[in-house]
């Protein structure tokens, strides 16, 4: 069972990451794109802008969920240092299902939300706001599968790799 | 009721060692759910929204460009050409950190990018020629707080983003350059001062006429800012768009010019840049809710009255609200602090007549001083780790420089032209 689990992670992991990376790829080579219309062949193209947005949205939240995984979400640790380490290890769980509280919550409301704006179209493509709302849920039920995987293989609650060197 | 709810439980849960975003969105939930009007999908609908922007874009675009530069070799060049300007004085090395870290700024738009690429060479090099690691660490951790004011810069596209109409991104961007060099200058009198009193050693004396040579090898990154910039300021492309000229501009540095970066690279960065920006948008994301929240529970308006009553003087007023940021600064990491913040004060500085511009350079400089005090500083925590030195033995170190940043800090809130002079100048306004 712990084997299935974490091998279902991975690969979830393995294609997230391939998405996340040609997201980023994807909308540097659109917004090329766009500069290239719109001043050297001076037509503007109407459709770059939604679906920028929509690849950006994405990545946003597909990556909120990897960094979930990798325990790379940043916060404040100066209360953690304070407690004994048993404490801190009751204590990271207490954290934990807090953060599922959210997780669970979150994914209630945005999967209601997608399924109710479904028929209705907007922007340059006519497309439906589904396409984009759909990644809260998706990456909602990703955490979910990850906090599944943080009961069964302790390794999982630490921190692996690196984030935000690029930030602030 | 409800916004003492809200940020009394944000701060409780960001106490307690929550993630923000989480700590945000729990909070967020919390408030909802004790309000019987507002529906759940409300916190769905905001937070999708939130993540919602064209403009945004700029942010994983200048993350990318960063992370090219930094894969590609510039890193030593600017640090050549910084020790072949400022080497030849007493603590030659210190002062090398600080103009590195200015020039360095001007690539990226993050304090902690700066920090991670520059600490890691220089740090470990200061100790070994003597100076202590506390000093070390205190300094390049002081010396990457102008990584959001020299441009391009994060923190400054997201409060142009909040802010809107008043703070143009390219306006605000100029801005921070005189603030920025500012801030360079006071912190090497201070590095100079401590140099002299402790007999710190001058580096290799490079002659004068061959800083040039220097000038050029670091030439291609030294033109990153210019090309950012002029795209804007002559009215050719948006700040989103010229974002991806630095990513190719980057790129073509990386792989044709220096040489070093590799084809095999570069998908582990575009994979990480996701990752950075995913971890700022996030919370971006979930700051929405919370922040539509505040408004409508009326403390924005209720805390502007009571500033209001104050004082009717812009200059007091903006003094007040700086002794507030300083105090928040120390608790909060700078981009949870503006989306919380820019909601409630933007309105009272723009009914005293502050220029906007010149009020997000104030409040991005001040919150900015907070990635340098503890205990929430996280440039300290890049430092010190690079320097093998404790929190403590830091902090100890870091008394001159905190004192010259707020010194400038009072400067550019006090003469609004310090800011407002090179926008002007530049884009004749």
């Amino acid at each position: 069972m712990k084997r299935i689990i974490i091998s279902l992670c991975d690969g979830i992991t393995t294609f997230a990451r391939f998405i996340l990376g040609s997201c980023i790829a994807a909308i540097v080579l659109i917004t090329l794109g766009a500069v290239w219309w719109r001043y050297v062949l001076d037509n503007p193209l109407s459709w770059i802008e939604q679906v920028s947005n929509m690849l950006f949205i994405w990545v946003v939240f597909i990556g909120a969920a990897v960094l979930y995984r990798q325990n790379l979400h940043i916060g404040v640790d100066m209360f953690l240092d304070m407690l004994s380490e048993r404490n801190r290890a009751i204590w990271k769980w207490v954290i934990e299902i807090g953060n599922l509280v959210f997780i669970i919550v979150l994914f209630i409301f945005s999967l209601k939300l997608t399924i109710d704006v479904l028929p209705n179209t907007a922007g340059a493509l006519d497309i439906s706001p589904a396409y984009y709302y759909a990644a809260s849920p998706v990456a909602c039920l990703m955490m979910m599968l990850y906090f599944v995987e943080k009961i069964v293989d302790p390794t999982k609650r630490l921190p692996d790799g690196e984030a935000g060197t690029g930030e602030f | 009721m409800m916004a003492s709810v809200l940020i009394g439980l944000f701060f409780l849960f960001i106490m307690l060692a929550f993630p923000i975003a989480f700590a945000m969105g729990l909070a967020t939930v919390a408030a909802i759910a004790m309000h019987d009007t507002i529906p759940m999908t409300l916190l769905a609908q905001r937070t999708l929204v939130g993540a919602e922007s064209y403009a945004l874009l700029a942010i994983p675009f200048f993350i990318l460009a960063g992370n090219l530069m930094n894969g590609g070799g510039l890193t030593d060049q600017i640090v050549r050409l910084a020790m072949a300007m400022v080497g030849r004085f007493k603590g030659g090395l210190a002062l090398t950190s600080v103009l590195a870290a200015m020039i360095f700024s001007g690539l990226s738009g993050s304090a902690a990018a700066d920090a991670s690429a520059l600490g890691k060479v220089l740090i470990p090099t200061m100790k070994r020629q003597g100076y202590g690691g506390g000093f070390a660490a205190a300094l390049m951790a002081a010396a990457c707080v102008n990584g959001p004011i020299i441009p391009p810069s994060i923190p400054l596209v997201i409060y142009g983003l909040s802010v809107g109409k008043g703070a143009p991104i390219i306006d605000l961007f100029l801005g921070g350059i005189v603030p920025g060099i500012l801030l360079g200058v006071a912190l090497m009198i201070a590095a100079y001062i401590i140099s002299v009193k402790r007999n710190y050693p001058t580096t290799e004396k490079v002659p004068l006429r061959e800083i040039p040579r220097y000038i050029k090898n670091a030439s291609w990154g030294l033109l990153m800012p210019v090309i950012i910039l002029s795209g804007v300021v002559g009215g050719i492309v948006t700040v989103t768009e010229s974002a991806t000229i630095a990513v190719l501009y980057a790129a073509f540095v990386g792989f044709f010019i220096y040489k070093e970066l590799k084809l095999s690279q570069i998908w582990p960065i575009l994979v990480q840049t996701a990752l950075d920006t995913a971890l700022v948008m996030f919370i971006i994301a979930l700051s929405a809710g919370f922040g539509w929240l505040l408004a409508v529970s009326g403390l924005p308006k209720q805390l502007g009255a009571w500033i209001a009553s104050m004082s009717s003087d812009p200059l007091i007023i903006l003094m007040l609200i700086n002794v507030l940021l300083l105090v928040v600064g120390i608790f909060m990491e700078p981009l949870p602090a503006m989306l919380i913040l820019i909601p409630v004060l933007v309105p009272v500085v723009s009914a005293v007549g502050i220029d906007l511009v010149h009020f997000g350079l104030v409040m991005v400089f001040n919150l900015c001083i907070g990635l340098i005090t503890p205990p929430v500083g996280i440039l300290l925590y890049i430092c010190a780790k690079f320097a093998n030195v404790t929190l403590e033995e830091e902090s100890r170190e870091l008394t001159p420089f905190l004192i010259a940043s707020v010194v400038v800090l009072i400067i550019i809130t006090v003469f609004p032209s310090t800011v407002l002079w090179l926008p002007k100048v530049l884009l004749g306004k």
